[in-house]
């Protein structure tokens, strides 16, 4: 008697028939890999320094607790994609919860080394030494004062730099990390927010209903654009305040999808059936009913995402994003700045985003499709 | 006539009534004693689930329930169902009173497995920890008849088959050891044979824990077999009563007459059976409200709606012109069936 279907378990295998399912779930995965893999591909110091008695890697040694987040969602990514392709769904979700417990450890101990530049230059001219470079030798962060807004192709810069003589390589890479933090947090807070407002609407209904419901329509009605320019105009802009707004205000959705489907499901027999066993009001919501609703909620979240992104972009844009986080929305900004000169900036940033927003997306429908019971059955 | 002083589960002139007045349970009285089984018996909208989710306190939003006396024997104190604040009437379910439903599909969550249901309900009524809460599940599976306790318990709900299912909910319904249980149709949903096991499983635990059982259905021979006493309700009231093989085999009031009938099966050459329907309780004919259906109707019944009258020692019937001799209906007749 081994579990043979389930929800999750079909949805899952529906989305993996779907094509668009496919490209969103690649692009967001080349994202991430983007986001672990940045230090690796774009960095001003070198990856491994092989000494006549020694080797270390450099690269480690400034690796910062961001880096090690990064780093290790992409291997518990990895971890969990290849144990559940072998067919190991159990061990693979507990492999990767292992990954993810040691990154946040790791994370919250790393205490990088501050490398100065200059020594690499003497060291290599030192005999007996190999000094092996990322591809791109510069950081995000960091200014070249020969190259300032050249276009792509200059040697040393693939896609070219910006105004401030940065590398868009190392930029752009980094903004993948602003995109789908930005994206994840706030679509999370709000999926979260709009989960508890819903469920409680719908399960108490009548006065607490009442109050939910008015609530929603308050903050759905507020034009989300305005406060968030308004608050950022007051409060140093960081990227936890641009999260916490975007999620703070993108909840109604999805109070709204759960609250209609908890007062569905609380007339069912199930449920009845619940309290005549005793089981608490509280625990019956929680366990018995919330999951029937976490279909819907699923798509609205990666939905979600996509606003996120697409926010996140257009306050960077209009400057109101932290100054020195990259991200694409800024150098789009600074792109169209440094008018005819900044063509490749706003094409590859702007481009960036319109792919992402559109692989979220993507991934939405693909599970609507996919999580719809009355949809056609590809199975 | 004195109840019991030891009597379990105490109702008088029970009434369910909807906002508009409509009495949907009209006046029942009904008594259960500690490991009796008794069975409510009657067609759909005679209100006999009604009176079940009246007693555990589960109706739907809106109908309120009147009785003279309601009351729960608890241990050594007695419960006023109808006084108790909503929170000790919670306090009940599960642990004094058990609900077995017809449905037991529609009846289980149907994204948890059976054994997170069960270990759930475990942990709630007794104070378990995790993994003797897994044991109780193994042996409270093994319980009610499943092969593989711990297989079952991985199961979700639609893996398993009807009776399997049923049973679970039989394990549900006792796991915080009530003291009376009350099976609403629990077989109807299941197909012959394994009807029977269902009705085994409850047996096997009357006789082992001495449960009280209130098994409400419409089939008078399922309802007769595991129970003592039986009431047959009509539109709301109670139209006979008594031992349950007596009333089976000598049913005296027509209705009852009819159900049996009904049971045979055809009658000459047309399938037997009471014709119409039971009346919406907001268009209840005057007087006794079976006599539109009832072939041994005389020009009295339309006065007034008869209560009970003892006919023999503990069987009673609600129809004055049989019990008062003016007729006496044997066979059900066949004109009258359609």
């Amino acid at each position: 008697m081994t579990r043979q279907s389930g929800f999750w378990s079909d949805s899952l295998a529906r989305l993996r028939r779907g094509r668009g399912a496919c490209v969103g779930v690649v692009w967001v995965g080349l994202l991430l890999a983007c986001a672990g893999l940045a230090p690796w591909v774009a960095n001003e110091h070198p990856l491994r320094v092989a000494q006549a008695d020694t080797t270390w890697w450099p690269v480690l040694e400034a690796y910062t607790s961001q880096d090690v987040g990064w780093t290790g969602a992409l291997l518990a990514c990895l971890t969990w994609v290849g144990l559940a392709r072998l067919g190991r769904a159990r061990a693979a979700r507990t492999a990767a919860l292992v990954v993810l417990g040691v990154t946040a450890v790791i994370a919250s101990r790393v205490d990088p080394v501050n490398l100065a530049p200059n020594d690499w230059s003497e060291l290599a001219e030192r005999g007996g030494t190999r000094l092996t470079w990322a591809p791109i030798r510069y950081g995000p962060q960091e200014i070249d004062k020969d190259a300032m807004l050249v276009g792509p192709g200059v040697s040393g810069h693939p896609l070219g730099t910006d105004a401030n003589g940065r590398d868009v390589t190392a930029r752009l890479l980094h903004g993948a990390r602003t995109s789908l933090l930005v994206g994840l947090v706030a679509a999370g807070t709000a999926t979260l927010l709009g989960l508890v407002i819903g469920a409680l609407a719908g399960w108490y209904r009548g006065r607490v209903d009442a109050l939910l419901s008015w609530g929603v329509q308050v903050v759905a009605c507020f034009p989300t654009i305005v406060l968030v320019i308004t608050v950022c105009a007051f409060a140093r802009p960081s990227l936890v305040l641009v999260m916490l707004l975007i999620g703070l205000t993108g909840w109604t959705e999805t109070a709204r999808l759960v609250r209609g489907e908890v007062m569905r499901l609380r007339e069912l027999a199930f449920v009845e059936s619940a309290r005549a066993l005793g089981t608490p009001g509280i625990r019956i919501l929680v366990r018995h009913v919330l999951p029937h609703a976490m279909g819907p909620v699923t798509v609205q979240a990666a939905l979600g995402v996509a606003g996120a992104v697409m926010l996140e972009s257009a306050l960077a844009f209009l400057g109101l994003g932290p100054a020195d986080t990259p991200s694409w929305g800024r150098m789009l900004q600074e792109g169209r700045d440094a008018q005819g000169s900044g063509g490749h900036l706003v094409l590859l940033s702007g481009l960036l985003v319109f792919f992402t927003i559109c692989a979220w997306n993507m991934v939405g429908e693909a599970l609507r499709e996919a999580t719809d019971p009355q949809g056609e059955d590809v199975l | 006539m004195t109840p019991s002083r030891a009597a379990l589960l105490q109702i008088r002139g029970l009434r369910v009534v909807t906002p508009d007045g409509r009495r949907l349970v009209d006046g029942v009285d009904l008594t259960v004693s500690p490991g009796a089984a008794v069975a409510l018996a009657g067609e759909s909208g005679s209100g006999k689930s009604l009176l079940a989710q009246a007693v555990l306190g589960v109706l739907p939003k809106g109908l309120q329930v009147h009785a003279d006396r309601m009351r729960l024997q608890q241990g050594e104190s007695v419960v006023d169902l109808l006084q108790a604040p909503p929170s000790q009437r919670r306090s009940l379910l599960g642990r004094q009173l058990g609900m077995v439903w017809q449905d037991p599909l529609l009846a289980l969550t149907p994204v948890l497995t059976v054994g997170a249901q069960l270990e759930e309900a475990l942990r709630h009524h007794h104070d378990l920890d995790k993994s003797a809460a897994r044991a109780e599940v193994s042996r409270r599976l093994e319980q009610v008849g499943l092969q593989d306790p711990r297989g079952a318990a991985r199961a979700l709900p639609h893996e398993l088959s009807g009776g399997m299912r049923q049973r679970v909910t039989v394990a549900l319904a006792l796991a915080g050891d009530p003291v009376l249980l009350v099976a609403d149709e629990p077989t109807t949903a299941l197909d012959a044979t394994t009807q029977l096991h269902v009705l085994r499983v409850l047996e096997a635990e009357r006789d082992r824990r001495g449960l009280a059982l209130l098994l409400i259905s419409h089939d008078l021979g399922i309802a007769a077999a595991c129970t003592d006493e039986i009431h047959v309700m009509y539109s709301g009231r109670v139209v006979e009563s008594g031992p349950s093989q007596e009333v089976l085999s000598t049913p005296k009031h027509p209705y009852t007459l009819g159900l049996v009938y009904a049971r045979k099966g055809r009658v000459g050459r047309r399938f037997g059976g009471v014709a119409g329907k039971v009346p919406s309780p907001s268009d209840r004919p005057t007087g006794c409200a079976f006599r539109v259906r009832c072939p041994f109707e005389v020009a009295a019944c339309a006065d007034e709606s008869p209560d009970l009258v003892a006919i023999a020692d503990g069987h009673r019937i609600a129809c004055p012109p049989v019990s008062e001799g003016r007729v006496s209906p044997t066979t059900w007749p066949r004109e009258v069936s359609s």
